[in-house]
């Protein structure tokens, strides 16, 4: 309620809550509020507020399709469950989107400046191809051999990729099971959200 | 191998941290945690939990209901034990809300390892040793370090001229930061000042 309230020309509200009893009620609340002021407001319910890669793609979903229809973002992560607000957060922060926070005794709403920007910017565009081969081979995980014949690199530039992507912990290098001297790589578990 | 730090949020419920501790290796272990959360069972049982596996536990005491105090305390914990050379992660499963989306913020702004635990951790897509600051440029980093109070953008481009940054690189590091929501500039009496949001002045004190 208090972004609700502090927002100028505020269009539309998009909020999200669990499948709680309390958070069901106030719902209700938040869109009737919505209805008297005359914005429009969708509701969305978690199914499983509980699974936070789960929540955070929703949400990141959800953000992506408003930023192609062209409105700003703002995000309030105050509400919710805490795995609700955290998810939210690590939407912000990835997708680079205003967040704001509200003081739970004071009521005041304190900015989060992250930067606009979106996070995976630190990875260069073929470290970005690489992990999005990987999400999308998930099941499949490839050995680095593959991985530089499917993306049409040398094998020693694919080397240098995959270390850097190890260092900074977005893939996993894990043995393979049908071959002792192999290894496989695969995504770590969250990158759908940096790359997806 | 540098030894390994584990920084956990903490409420009442010391649940949350053990599973933790169970899944992911450490050396130490740093606890933020509240006031009243210090006095309770909860923190006392994991001491003594540490204690009998020949560790310590440290314990920083922050206002869990206030963002700025968890991230000073996350963040400062942090730099800490890297300045130390060791290793740091960190778990955000227990305390409030404010005190876990504060140490995850922290986690990502320098670059370590952030788990949330329910029942197994889970690992959350932090670059490892990439910080936001990272996305600074030279002459933005050193527009930020000169404006420990609102300057004119002439007065912040001739300081930094003799840091050898170009006025069209100053120019479009101020512009570039205004975008970002850091910075605001506006005039008096002809001139254009330069000046941190003061709702970011807390966050911006960290990327400097």
């Amino acid at each position: 309620m208090p972004s609700i309230k502090s927002t100028e020309d505020l269009e539309r509200v998009v909020f999200y809550h669990s499948a709680h009893d309390k958070s069901r009620a106030a719902r209700s609340r938040v869109i009737e509020y919505c209805t008297t002021l005359g914005v429009p407001a969708s509701a969305h319910e978690l199914s499983d507020a509980f699974n936070l890669f789960q929540i955070a793609q929703r949400i990141r979903d959800d953000v992506a399709k408003a930023r192609k229809d062209g409105g700003a973002i703002r995000f309030n992560i105050a509400g919710g469950t805490r795995l609700m607000s955290s998810a939210a957060l690590l939407v912000c922060i990835l997708e680079g989107v205003p967040t704001t926070y509200v003081h739970d005794e004071t009521g005041e709403e304190i900015q989060l400046p992250l930067f606009r920007l979106n996070y995976a910017d630190h990875l260069s565009e073929k470290q970005k191809e690489i992990l999005a081969y990987l999400v999308a081979h998930r099941e499949h995980p490839p050995n680095e051999t593959s991985l530089a014949k499917a993306l049409g690199v040398h094998k020693s530039t694919m080397n240098h990729h995959v270390k850097q992507l190890a260092a900074k912990g977005v893939i996993e290098i894990v043995p393979d099971a049908k071959d002792t001297r192999a290894h496989l790589i695969r995504a770590a578990p969250g990158v759908e959200l940096l790359v997806g | 191998m540098p030894e390994r730090v584990l920084v956990s949020t903490f409420g009442f419920d010391e649940a949350k941290v053990l599973s933790a501790l169970r899944f992911i290796p450490y050396e130490r272990l740093a606890v933020l945690a509240g006031g009243k959360s210090m006095k309770e069972a909860g923190l006392r049982r994991l001491q003594s939990a540490e204690r009998a596996a020949g560790g310590s536990l440290e314990v920083v005491e922050v206002d869990p209901f206030d963002f700025r105090s968890c991230f000073q305390g996350a963040l400062g914990l942090i730099e800490k034990h890297r300045r130390a050379g060791r290793e740091v992660r960190v778990n955000v499963s227990g305390g409030t809300k404010v005190l876990a989306d504060a140490a995850l913020l922290a986690a990502f702004q320098e670059g370590v390892e952030a788990y949330h635990c329910e029942d197994r951790p889970v690992r959350l897509p932090v670059l490892r040793g990439v910080s936001f600051t990272d996305r600074l440029n030279p002459a933005e980093r050193a527009v930020l370090g000169c404006l420990d109070r609102p300057r004119p953008v002439r007065k912040i481009v001739e300081r930094l001229a003799s840091d050898g940054h170009a006025e069209r690189a100053v120019q479009a590091a101020i512009s570039r930061l205004r975008d970002q929501g850091i910075l605001s500039v506006s005039l008096l009496r002809g001139a254009a000042i330069v000046a941190v949001v003061p709702a970011a002045s807390w966050f911006v004190r960290t990327l400097r």
